[in-house]
């Protein structure tokens, strides 16, 4: 084996003992996710499907699935934790988004879910409005007045 | 549409086709001081939501050959202007204030500047003002001006960020009048399965000022009134199926001038001249001495299959105004490529109704009624039939074009349309000739909302 040859060799076991420890790392981790969908502990909805969600957040609903009315939040029109939501909720970019919202809010038909100026607010809003729902980009603590109703997972 | 026998109001006509934006612009001051106010609202407790929002294109368009006749989206756009690279055609800008008080109130107003025809009035450019009650999540019931629920796309045409293409297309939705609704509509929703049903009846009253399309008639302008409806639409994983029927009763603001006409022509249709007789009853009867009766019937598909976008319109308007009645139809395929969007559109619409051919009553008529009366009924009879000509829609469109998504609120489009009108088919256009035409028309543009 010339040394050139050696070299290589040495270099393809170096990528495979990389790619080998990233999927270990991988398979001791628990699966990622992303978006926490969270409501009041005041609130009587207790879980929501992703279907459920879509419409809310579409506005094609305006009720939870008990038929109360809901007061979806958002987070700022350009926030990139925005742009993770509605891509793990409905696989589409925020361009498709504003542009889907714009046949609707400017044909007067229903307004987008409210923004909020972030997470904090959108945490502290939550927990004080029983027909709240919202979503942070961080899994809540538990004793905070919030309660996880759904886990969308990161959109690929 | 009104018929073209309408005397030219006696108020004079702004310079530009722009006026009605200044006569207009307190309009505007109202929603900036509204937006100022918002931002004093306390959201904290997250009920009350007050917001303003705007939308808008710039838009330049070419139509080659440049050979006077004047390229028009929608018939309340003025006359063409006989020149290259139009802006006035596209351009536009709509602000937008709303305020939800809880989930069961709401309330909205917005404005749409843009140019219309020369005597439109200033409150036209005031689109929606109604509030918004739901007594329940499933109901909703709309109070004030809102938009008619004709169409797919009947109150989003001015919102460019909202759709592919440069604009809607014109042979579907070009020659549409009515564009709000002062009156009440209620709305009903139903879950269904993975599906959503939706119903919605409305009624009210509208007035429309439609610009002149040939360079000796002055605007025509219509109060609407009753205009009434109901729509079905149904909604499933990216599938939505609309269908509407609709009525609207129009009347002239010239109403008198149009009995006038309509009386002359009986009696010209009841005398013994083998000649005159039939064809006066022809253009008699193409519109009625009462009020215009309008019927809208239409069904439209969209198909959101991401990453394509397929959409699709059909529409029969009937009525005793016949120069209206026509079918109107397009289809529509985009697909996007990650912030590009490719599409293509053809349109089509085909009147229902045949031309009037051009009366020669002189000869035949003067030994009957003598020389004035004859040379009277001659220019009525034959500028009521060029009118009906000139209002006739027959015309077919292909387009191609491109979007970009720069960014998450503002998009770059342009488009080709190729056009070909029959004869006696142009009502679109300004300053058309009953000749056959074809035309090309190049589109540049940006939408963008806020």
């Amino acid at each position: 084996m010339s040394a050139a040859t050696r070299l290589l060799s040495w270099r393809r076991r170096g990528f495979v003992a990389s790619l080998a420890a990233v999927c270990l790392s991988a398979l001791a981790l628990p699966a990622r996710a992303d978006v926490w969908v969270v409501v009041p502990t005041s609130s009587s909805v207790k879980a929501m499907s992703q279907k459920e969600l879509v419409d809310l957040y579409m506005g094609r609903s305006r009720a939870f699935p008990d038929g109360t009315f809901a007061l979806p939040f958002d987070l700022p029109r350009d926030d990139p934790g925005r742009a993770a939501f509605y891509k793990s909720l409905t696989g589409m970019d925020l361009a498709q988004i504003n542009s889907y919202w714009s046949r609707l809010m400017f044909s007067g038909q229903t307004l987008p879910p409210q923004p909020l100026p972030g997470e904090a607010a959108m945490a502290d809003l939550v927990r004080r409005n029983p027909s709240a729902v919202g979503y942070l980009l961080q899994e809540p603590t538990a004793d905070k007045g919030l309660r996880v109703v759904l886990v969308l997972k990161s959109a690929k | 549409m009104t018929p073209r026998t309408l005397q030219r109001p006696a108020s004079p006509r702004p310079d530009t086709p722009f006026a009605p934006l200044r006569r207009t612009a307190w309009l505007a001051a109202l929603c900036v001081g509204l937006s100022s106010t918002a931002s004093a609202q306390d959201t904290a407790a997250g009920g009350s939501d007050l917001r303003l929002n705007g939308f808008g294109t710039l838009g330049v368009i070419d139509v080659l050959p440049n050979d006077g006749w004047g390229f028009r989206r929608e018939i309340d756009q003025t006359e063409h202007h006989d020149e290259h690279l139009r802006a006035d055609v596209d351009s536009r800008l709509g602000l937008q204030a709303a305020w939800r008080l809880d989930p069961q109130l709401e309330f909205v107003g917005q404005i749409v500047l843009k140019p219309r025809a020369h005597e439109a009035a200033a409150d036209e450019s005031l689109e929606e003002a109604f509030a918004a009650w739901r007594p329940a999540p499933e109901w909703e019931i709309r109070l004030g001006r809102t938009s008619p629920d004709l169409f797919l796309l009947a109150d989003v045409r001015n919102v460019g960020f909202a759709y592919p293409w440069m604009r809607p297309s014109v042979d579907f939705y070009g020659w549409m009048p009515a564009s709000t609704l002062d009156g009440l509509d209620v709305s009903r929703q139903w879950q269904l399965g993975d599906g959503r049903l939706r119903a919605k009846i409305f009624g009210g009253k509208t007035s429309v000022t439609l610009g002149a399309n040939q360079p000796d008639t002055g605007d025509d302008h219509g109060n609407v009134n009753p205009l009434w409806g109901s729509t079905l639409a149904w909604d499933s994983s990216g599938l939505t199926v609309k269908a509407t029927f609709a009525e609207a009763h129009t009347r002239s603001r010239d109403f008198e001038a149009v009995t006038q006409s309509y009386d002359a022509l009986n009696q010209l249709a009841n005398l013994p001249v083998p000649i005159v007789a039939p064809q006066a009853a022809a253009i008699r009867d193409s519109f009625s001495p009462n009020a215009f009766v309008t019927r809208y019937a239409a069904i439209g598909v969209s198909w959101d299959l991401s990453p394509w976008q397929l959409q699709a319109e059909l529409s029969r308007i009937t009525g005793n105004f016949e120069s209206s009645a026509a079918w109107y139809g397009y289809a529509s395929a985009a697909r996007r490529f990650d912030d590009v969007t490719l599409f293509t559109m053809v349109g089509r619409a085909r009147a229902s109704r045949a031309p009037l051919p051009a009366p020669n009553w002189t000869a035949a008529l003067t030994p009957v009624i003598g020389p004035t009366l004859a040379a009277q009924a001659q220019y009525l009879g034959a500028d009521i039939a060029a009118q009906y000509d000139t209002s006739r829609i027959d015309q077919g469109t292909i387009t191609v074009g491109a979007r970009w998504d720069v960014n998450a609120q503002i998009a770059l489009k342009t488009q080709l349309d190729v056009v070909r009108s029959a004869a006696y088919g142009g009502a679109m256009w300004g300053f058309s000739t009953p000749a056959a035409h074809r035309a090309s028309a190049i589109s540049a543009g940006m939408d963008f909302v806020f």
